[in-house]
C-alpha cells in the first residue's frame, strides 16, 4: 500500500508532483464520500430554490458563489464528483476486463483470432471516442446509465491494444514455453503466467484513465446527454452557467476548474504510479 | 514506396468497411425499432410499419447492409427525418464551417506544441522546462469546452478583443463560397475586412481545441528530444563547435518530430470529437449543432451520416499522415517493403 513511510512511498514521493497528485486525489475522494458532512449546505444538492440568493457571487458564505435558483456551487460541485468518480469506477471496471481478454486472446493465439480482434479494436479506435460515445447515446435514452454504457463501449479498445502488445512480448519469453511443453492449459498460460505480466501497465492505465474517463463523461453532460437535472453533474453545470456568461461566470467557471483538477489529480498519481511500477511509456 | 502505399491503401480500406459496419450495427441493433424510434409513440402501427418498409428494416440483416452500402458507395446517405433534407445536402452545408476550426486548431496545435517541446527539451530540468511541461499538462487536462470558455472570458467579454460567437460578423458580407472555410474564401476574394473578420472569429475556437493536442505534441517533442539529445552525431555537432540553437532546430529536432506527426494524425480523432464542444460554446455553425440535434430528435440517417463522415475523415487523414511520414522517414517504407 501507498502508505507514508513505507519503502514504496519512498519511491513514490520521489517527483514532489505525484504526492501533489495523491493529495488532490485523496481530498476530492475524500470530500465526495463525506459530501452530505462537509459540504456547507448539503440540502442544495438536490432541487432546492432559494431566490433571495440566487446569483451570488462567490463569498465567505458561498466560497463558488450561488447559481440562479441561490443554491450553493461548491456544495454542488462536491455532490457532482461523487457521479464523476462513480462514472470513472464503474467505465473501468467494465472496459478493463473487456480489453484485456481481447488483448490477451488475440496477442496469445497468432492466426485468425488475432487478425479478428485486433481489426476490430482498430476500427473502434478510428472513430473519435466522443463521437462513437455520442452514437450510441443516439439511440438509447440519454440519462447516466446509458453514458455509462456508452463510455465503457469506447474505452475497452484501448486496453485491449495495450494487453495485446503487452502479450506479445511476453509470448515468446521461456516460462510460456516451458508452461506450454508440460501441458498447462490456454487458460492457465492466460491468466497465470501472462497476465501478471501485464498488470503494471493495465494499472498505471487505469490510474491515468480516471481521469480522462472524468473529462469524458463531462463532455457528454455539458451536450446534455449525460447526468439530468437536478442531480448535480460537473459538464451540466458548466453547460448551464455557459448561458449566464460573463455576468454569472462563476456559475461556468468554478465547476470547469472542478473538472481540471480531477484530471489533474488523476493525471500526477498516474505519473507516480508509473515510475512506481516502473512501466515504460 | 509504391508497395509500402499499397499495403497501407488496403489496410486503410478494411478499416473503413469495418467502420460503417459497426455505425450500421450501432444504428440498427441498439435502438430495438429504429422506425418507432423516429416516427416516436403518438405514430400508428401503419406509419410505422410503413416508415420500416421504407428503410427496408423489414429485411434480414445482412440485406439491410447490403443496401446500405450500396447507397453509401453511390454518396447517398438517406433524408434526414428532421431536416427534411438529404444528410449530404445537410453535411456539406455544416461540414465546411467543422473542418476550418479543426484544421486552424492542428495547425496551431503545431505551432504552440513543438517550440514549447524543443524549449522543454533544450532546457531540460530547468525552469524553463519545468514551466513548459506544467503548461502542456494544463492544456491536456482541462477540456476544450473549460478552455474555450475561460478564453471566451477572458478574451472576448473581460478584454473585448474578439468577437464571442458565430464566424463572421453581420456587418460583413460572406465572400463568394469556393472552398467553404471562410478565412480561405476572403483571401481568394480579395476581401481583407472579411478575412481580418473571418480570423478574429476563428482564433478563439480554434485556440480553444488546440491546447490538448499542443500539450501531447510539445510532451511527445521533449521526450524524444532528450532521446536524440543522446546520439553520437549530436555529441559530433558539439565537438564540432556549432550553436546550441543550430543543433536544436537542424540536428535534434528533425528526427524528433516522426512521431509528432504521427501523434498529429492520432489526435485529429479527439478533435473531430472535441470540436462538438467548442463548437457549442461559440455558436460555431459546425456539424455539432446538426449532430446533437440529429442524436436528441433521433435521426437515424443523421447521426449514421455524421458519425460516418468523421470517421472516414479520420482514416484518411491518417493514411496521408502515414504516408507522408513513410516518405520522411526512408526506414519506415524500406522496413516494410521487405
Amino acid at each position: 500500500m501507498l502508505w507514508p513511510r513505507s519503502r514504496l512511498w519512498h519511491r513514490f514521493s520521489r517527483n514532489p508532483l505525484s504526492v501533489v497528485g495523491f493529495a488532490i486525489m485523496s481530498v476530492i475522494v475524500l470530500a465526495a464520500l463525506l459530501a452530505p458532512w462537509v459540504t456547507p449546505y448539503p440540502l442544495h444538492a438536490g432541487a432546492v430554490v432559494d431566490i433571495s440568493n440566487s446569483g451570488k457571487p462567490p463569498s465567505l458564505a458561498h466560497p463558488f458563489g450561488t447559481d440562479t435558483v441561490g443554491r450553493d456551487i461548491l456544495t454542488r460541485t462536491v455532490f457532482a464528483y461523487r457521479l464523476s468518480l462513480l462514472l470513472g469506477i464503474v467505465v473501468l471496471s467494465l472496459a478493463t476486463p473487456v480489453g484485456v481478454i481481447v488483448g490477451l486472446l488475440a496477442g496469445y493465439f497468432a492466426g485468425w483470432r488475432e487478425t479478428v480482434f485486433m481489426r476490430i479494436t482498430d476500427v473502434f479506435l478510428s472513430i473519435p471516442p466522443l463521437v462513437l460515445a455520442l452514437a450510441i447515446l443516439g439511440f438509447l435514452r440519454p440519462n447516466m446509465i446509458n453514458a455509462m454504457i456508452a463510455v465503457s463501449a469506447m474505452w475497452w479498445p484501448w486496453y485491449a491494444r495495450l494487453t495485446y502488445n503487452v502479450t506479445r512480448q511476453v509470448a515468446t519469453e521461456g516460462y510460456v514455453a516451458a508452461a506450454e511443453v508440460v501441458g498447462a492449459s490456454a487458460f492457465h498460460i492466460l491468466f497465470r503466467e501472462i497476465l501478471p505480466n501485464c498488470a503494471a501497465p493495465i494499472v498505471t492505465k487505469m490510474t491515468l484513465d480516471l481521469g480522462f474517463v472524468i473529462l469524458l463523461g463531462s463532455s457528454l453532460s455539458f451536450l446534455g446527454l449525460g447526468v439530468q437535472p437536478p442531480t448535480p453533474d460537473l459538464g451540466s453545470m458548466v453547460a448551464e452557467g455557459a448561458r449566464y456568461l460573463p455576468d454569472l461566470w462563476w456559475l461556468a467557471v468554478f465547476p470547469g476548474l472542478a473538472i481540471l483538477c480531477a484530471v489533474l489529480g488523476f493525471n500526477l498519481m498516474g505519473d507516480g504510479v508509473r515510475d512506481l511500477l516502473d512501466v515504460e511509456r | 514506396m509504391i508497395k509500402y502505399l499499397l499495403r497501407r491503401l488496403a489496410a486503410s480500406i478494411v478499416v473503413l468497411i469495418g467502420v460503417s459496419v459497426l455505425i450500421f450495427l450501432i444504428a440498427r441493433v441498439i435502438p430495438g425499432d429504429p422506425a418507432r424510434i423516429a416516427l416516436g409513440p403518438m405514430a400508428s402501427e401503419e406509419q410505422v410499419a410503413q416508415l420500416r418498409a421504407a428503410l427496408f428494416l423489414d429485411r434480414p440483416l445482412i440485406a439491410q447492409y447490403v443496401e446500405f452500402a450500396r447507397n453509401l458507395l453511390r454518396g447517398d446517405l438517406g433524408v434526414s427525418l428532421y431536416t427534411n433534407r438529404t444528410v449530404t445536402t445537410d453535411l456539406r452545408q455544416f461540414l465546411p464551417a467543422t473542418a476550418e476550426l479543426v484544421a486552424a486548431a492542428s495547425l496551431l496545435m503545431v505551432v504552440i506544441g513543438i517550440p514549447l517541446g524543443v524549449l522543454a527539451g533544450h532546457f531540460r530540468d530547468r525552469w524553463p522546462d519545468h514551466a513548459a511541461r506544467l503548461a502542456a499538462l494544463l492544456g491536456i487536462v482541462a477540456p476544450s469546452f473549460v478552455w474555450a470558455i475561460i478564453l471566451v472570458l477572458v478574451f472576448s467579454y473581460w478584454l473585448d478583443l474578439t468577437p464571442v460567437i458565430g464566424r463572421l460578423s453581420d456587418s460583413i458580407v460572406r465572400p463568394p463560397v469556393t472552398t467553404g472555410f471562410v478565412t480561405v474564401d476572403s483571401l481568394i476574394a480579395g476581401d481583407w475586412a472579411a478575412f481580418k473578420d473571418a480570423s478574429w472569429h476563428l482564433v478563439l475556437p480554434a485556440v480553444a481545441l488546440s491546447l490538448s493536442g499542443a500539450g501531447q505534441a510539445a510532451r511527445l517533442t521533449r521526450a524524444n528530444l532528450g532521446e536524440t539529445y543522446g546520439r553520437d552525431y549530436i555529441d559530433l555537432a558539439r565537438a564540432y563547435g556549432f550553436a546550441g540553437r543550430t543543433i536544436a532546430w537542424k540536428y535534434a529536432l528533425r528526427p524528433a518530430m516522426i512521431p509528432t506527426l504521427t501523434i498529429l494524425g492520432l489526435d485529429f480523432a479527439a478533435k473531430l470529437g472535441n470540436a462538438f464542444l467548442v463548437e457549442a460554446v461559440f455558436a460555431w455553425p459546425g456539424m455539432a449543432r446538426y449532430g446533437v440535434n440529429a442524436i436528441l430528435n433521433k435521426d437515424l440517417n443523421a447521426i449514421v451520416g455524421t458519425v460516418l463522415v468523421i470517421g472516414f475523415g479520420f482514416v484518411v487523414i491518417n493514411l496521408v499522415i502515414d504516408l507522408f511520414v513513410a516518405y520522411l522517414d526512408p526506414r519506415i517504407r524500406y522496413r516494410a517493403a521487405v
